[in-house]
Formats: structure tokens, C-alpha cells, sequence
């Protein structure tokens, strides 16, 4: 094994990374190489000081600080998630007055029947602790966001 | 009922947050430990701390919980700190023909020294090792910090940097080498 191969594995060699072949050679190689075993003894004290670094204490008031930040995010994602359903609420209405009037287009004896009193729902979604259900509204067309408590469903 | 479900998934999320924050409150302090030793001063590791956690919370869904936490919090605290080592080198090197081009360009130039300056300062006070680490290139600096200072093994390390077994056995040696020569020019090891 040349000391350039030697060298190259030296530091997977001082980990115990390298594969029994690999060590056996480099290791034969050192044993014969004094510039390749002192690289390997500064590698080894390089490798020791660094694993001797002190574990550093956190400042104070770091986790109150990164709970908030947290908490923060998650509030974004709450309010951002409302318009974005009431979007595909809306796509939904709008799809759903499409098909009606193709219907009625093609055959005029099938005249769509009155909108059910119930409108469906198009999403759910809760902001800032209450729960609001998207739905449609299907005389006016437009999304209403109401609370899911609002009438008792 | 669907009120019930509705309250579930309100439930289901506050759990969420919950078990967010009791993983972050376990892993905080080595966290910390890991991001002062990849940025090196407190200041910039609490921002990087700060943003990983952020980050590790946006994409909480994707956790893996069979595996440790702190691997896939590594795995983002790593991609963070490489990117902005990447952008801060991009901002140093920008070209000066494209000046003027765009009148709404506000030419502001980084100051690079001041901060190395003050990272240097703060570093120099606590070890002369931490001073050769943040001198380090990123990509090694990395790979050496989570292999001697958390310990992992370098399938890992290979994991946390995205890369291969390979990659990160010439990582770790090239960043020992680089760590020797920084700490030889200063005058050795000696603390």
C-alpha cells in the first residue's frame, strides 16, 4: 500500500470505519511508514481534543424563546390554512353550477330540482382554537365560513 | 357527529404541538451544544437553532417516528447552516458588471470581517478550537463536528448530510487535516 492509499483511509482508520481488509492493510502499512504513523498520531489528538470539548450550557430563557417561536408558526399555519379551503370551497361551487347548467342545457325536461335546505360541506378548518366549516351556500353561490358550533352540527 | 370530528382533528393537532414541544424540551441543550459548535458564537446559534426547530415543526408530519429525533433534526439543522454558508459565500463573490443594471438593486455589501471578527472574539475567549472549527470549510466542518463532538457513526453522519459513506469519509478526513493546519499556524494544540 502506497502513502497516498494509506493516508487517505487514516481517518476512517482511527474511527473504525474502515472494512477488516482495509485496516489490515493500512495498518500493516503504518507499522513500516514512521511520516504515515505520525499522521495517524496527530489525527488520533486532533480527534481526542475535539471530543474533549465541553458540553456548552444553553442561555437562559432559550426554551421560552423557541416554545414562542413555535407557537407562532403554528398560529401562521392556522390562518393560512382558511382562505386556501375556502378557495377549494369555492372551486367546488363553481363546478358544481357548471354541471347543473350543462344539465339543463341538454335535456330541458330535466330541470334541476330545488337546492336542498342543507348545503354540503366543503372543508373544515379551526383558527385559533374554534372550529369553522366551510360550506356552500347554494342560493347566493358564495362560501360561508361559519363556526362549527352554529347550528348544532 | 361532525362537530365531534371537527373537535378531534382541533384534538389531533394540539397533540401535535404537544408532543413538539416535549421532543424539543428532551433535545434542546444537545441541540444547542451542536449549533454553537457548527456556527460559533451564541448569537448565530440560537438563530440557527431557532430556525431548525421552526423548520423541524413545519415538516413535522414527515417524521419518521421510528428513528431518533435528533438524526432528523440534524438532517435539517445541517441543510440550514449549509445553505447559509453557501449564500453568505454567493453574496461575497456577486459580480460587479451587473451594477447599475437594475436601478432597484441596493448594493449593499456584506461585512464579512466584522462578524468573523466578533465569532472570532467570543471563540478565542472560550477555546482555541472552536476558532479552527468556524475557519473550517462548511461541508467538513459539518461532517467532523457530528462524527467527534455528537458521535455518530458515518453511515450517520451520511444520513444527516444527505450523501454517501464515501463522501463523508473524505469529509471528516480532509476536515481533520484542515483543523491540524488551522491549529499548527496558531501554534499547536496546546490549551
Amino acid at each position: 500500500m502506497t502513502c497516498v492509499r494509506a493516508g487517505q483511509g487514516l481517518s476512517a482508520y482511527v474511527d473504525g470505519e474502515l472494512s477488516g481488509r482495509e485496516a489490515l492493510a493500512v495498518r500493516a502499512h503504518v507499522a513500516q511508514c514512521p511520516q504515515c504513523a505520525a499522521e495517524r498520531d496527530r489525527l488520533i489528538e486532533i480527534k481526542q481534543a475535539l471530543e474533549a470539548m465541553p458540553s456548552l450550557e444553553p442561555p437562559p430563557g432559550l426554551e421560552a424563546r423557541l416554545k414562542a417561536a413555535v407557537r407562532a408558526e403554528a398560529a401562521t399555519r392556522r390562518q393560512t390554512r382558511v382562505p386556501a379551503l375556502a378557495g377549494i370551497g369555492a372551486c367546488a361551487v363553481a363546478g358544481a353550477a357548471l354541471a347543473m347548467i350543462a344539465l339543463a342545457n341538454a335535456d330541458p325536461s330535466r330541470r334541476p330540482l330545488a337546492p336542498v335546505s342543507q348545503p354540503p360541506i366543503a372543508a373544515v378548518d379551526s383558527v385559533a382554537d374554534q372550529a369553522y366549516v366551510i360550506g356552500s351556500d347554494p342560493l347566493g353561490g358564495a362560501t360561508p365560513v361559519l363556526p362549527a358550533s352554529f347550528g348544532g352540527r | 357527529m361532525l362537530s365531534t370530528w371537527v373537535k378531534g382533528l382541533v384534538r389531533e393537532r394540539e397533540d401535535r404541538t404537544a408532543l413538539f414541544e416535549r421532543l424539543m424540551g428532551d433535545t434542546q441543550r444537545q441541540a444547542y451544544n451542536m449549533a454553537y459548535r457548527m456556527a460559533g458564537n451564541a448569537s448565530d446559534a440560537e438563530d440557527l437553532l431557532q430556525e431548525t426547530y421552526v423548520r423541524a415543526f413545519r415538516f413535522f408530519h414527515r417524521y419518521d417516528e421510528a428513528l431518533p429525533f435528533t438524526s432528523w433534526l440534524y438532517r435539517i439543522m445541517t441543510n440550514i447552516q449549509i445553505d447559509s454558508a453557501r449564500r453568505k459565500s454567493r453574496l461575497k463573490t456577486v459580480s460587479l458588471d451587473a451594477a447599475g443594471h437594475d436601478e432597484s438593486r441596493a448594493w449593499e455589501f456584506p461585512d464579512p470581517e466584522a462578524k468573523a471578527d466578533a465569532a472570532l472574539m467570543e471563540a478565542t475567549l472560550a477555546e482555541p478550537l472552536q476558532v479552527g472549527l468556524s475557519a473550517m470549510t462548511p461541508e467538513f466542518r459539518t461532517a467532523v463536528v457530528l462524527a467527534d463532538i455528537e458521535g455518530l457513526s458515518y453511515e450517520e453522519v451520511a444520513e444527516a448530510m444527505d450523501t454517501s459513506v464515501g463522501t463523508v469519509r473524505s469529509r471528516i478526513h480532509r476536515g481533520r487535516k484542515q483543523l491540524r493546519c488551522f491549529l499548527e499556524r496558531q501554534g499547536g494544540l496546546a490549551q
